[in-house]
């Protein structure tokens, strides 16, 4: 059975090319912004599965993004084990529109979910106008 | 200009004598910049020169060498060297077979994707005077408002 370890989403994955280690850093948990929609330049979805031996080696997956229960984007894509017993992927996500505040869902699956990072999108004060009667 | 003449070969060679351990052999030559700089030369190329060296007289500046073209090779992506290192053994190479084995165990095989932004195109759209604003804005879509 095929485990999740870790997901997140972060603003910078980077991987060492003399190690093979992974740096992540600023991990995303929420986004603020006064005003929607909101574009996200660049952000990377990271996660690292396990699978059991008699598993399969390489695995189609779908990474969906979803705001609230609207459906932002979906990715197909490919996890190869290699042979070995754990495998990682970075997904870089070059531009996201969120048109609203809600809760922002990075659901990866093989048909039914494995894992999921939620981020909270909040809409923080911006300038306020009032208007009163004479 | 020949594909290992890039070679600090007189630092390998300090390197190479210096080193107690596979290990310590795999991080530092792993560290070298001028292998970091032979491992852009493609797969293929490596592997070729590897073949005409290990025939040659087994001399240190040609083991050293046949190690950093080694090294240069635990840079590239599994798939392309796993022949390759599988094969390692025949040779009589004193350390091939633990660097070999370094490199699968440190290898935890990763899957690199970009998606790029969807291009949202400008969406004109007649609306009548009566519309309260000159500017809607529907499914994330810019409009741009004509007023007719």
């Amino acid at each position: 059975m095929i485990k999740p370890i870790l997901t997140l989403c972060a603003e910078g994955v980077v991987i060492d090319r003399e190690t093979n280690n992974v740096s992540i850093f600023n991990i995303l948990e929420q986004l603020s912004s006064p005003g929607f929609p909101l574009f996200i330049q660049k952000l990377f979805f990271f996660h690292l599965l396990e699978r059991d031996e008699g598993d399969q080696e390489k695995i189609d997956m779908e990474l969906k993004i979803e705001l609230d229960d609207n459906e932002l984007l979906k990715v197909p894509f490919r996890n190869d084990f290699q042979g070995k017993m754990r495998s990682r992927s970075v997904i870089t996500i070059g531009g996201l529109v969120i048109p609203n505040p809600g809760s922002l869902k990075f659901n990866l699956g093989n048909g039914v979910e494995l894992s999921s990072y939620k981020i909270i999108v909040n809409r923080i004060g911006g300038p306020k106008a009032e208007v009163k009667a004479e | 200009m020949k594909l290992t003449d890039e070679l600090d070969l007189n630092e390998l060679k300090k390197i190479y004598l210096f080193s107690n351990t596979p290990l310590y052999l795999y991080n530092n030559f792993k560290r070298n910049k001028s292998i970091q700089n032979l491992s852009e030369t493609d797969t293929k190329t490596l592997i070729n020169h590897f073949d005409k060296i290990i025939i040659k007289k087994p001399t240190l500046d040609n083991l050293v060498t046949l190690y950093a073209l080694i090294m240069g090779l635990t840079f590239k992506d599994i798939h392309e060297v796993n022949g390759f290192f599988d094969k390692l053994d025949i040779y009589n190479i004193e350390w091939a077979k633990e660097i070999r084995n370094i490199y699968k165990a440190k290898n935890i095989p990763t899957q690199i994707y970009k998606v790029k932004a969807r291009i949202i195109r400008p969406e004109i759209k007649i609306i009548s005077e009566s519309a309260s604003s000159p500017m809607q804005i529907k499914d994330s879509k810019p409009i741009i408002s004509i007023k007719e």
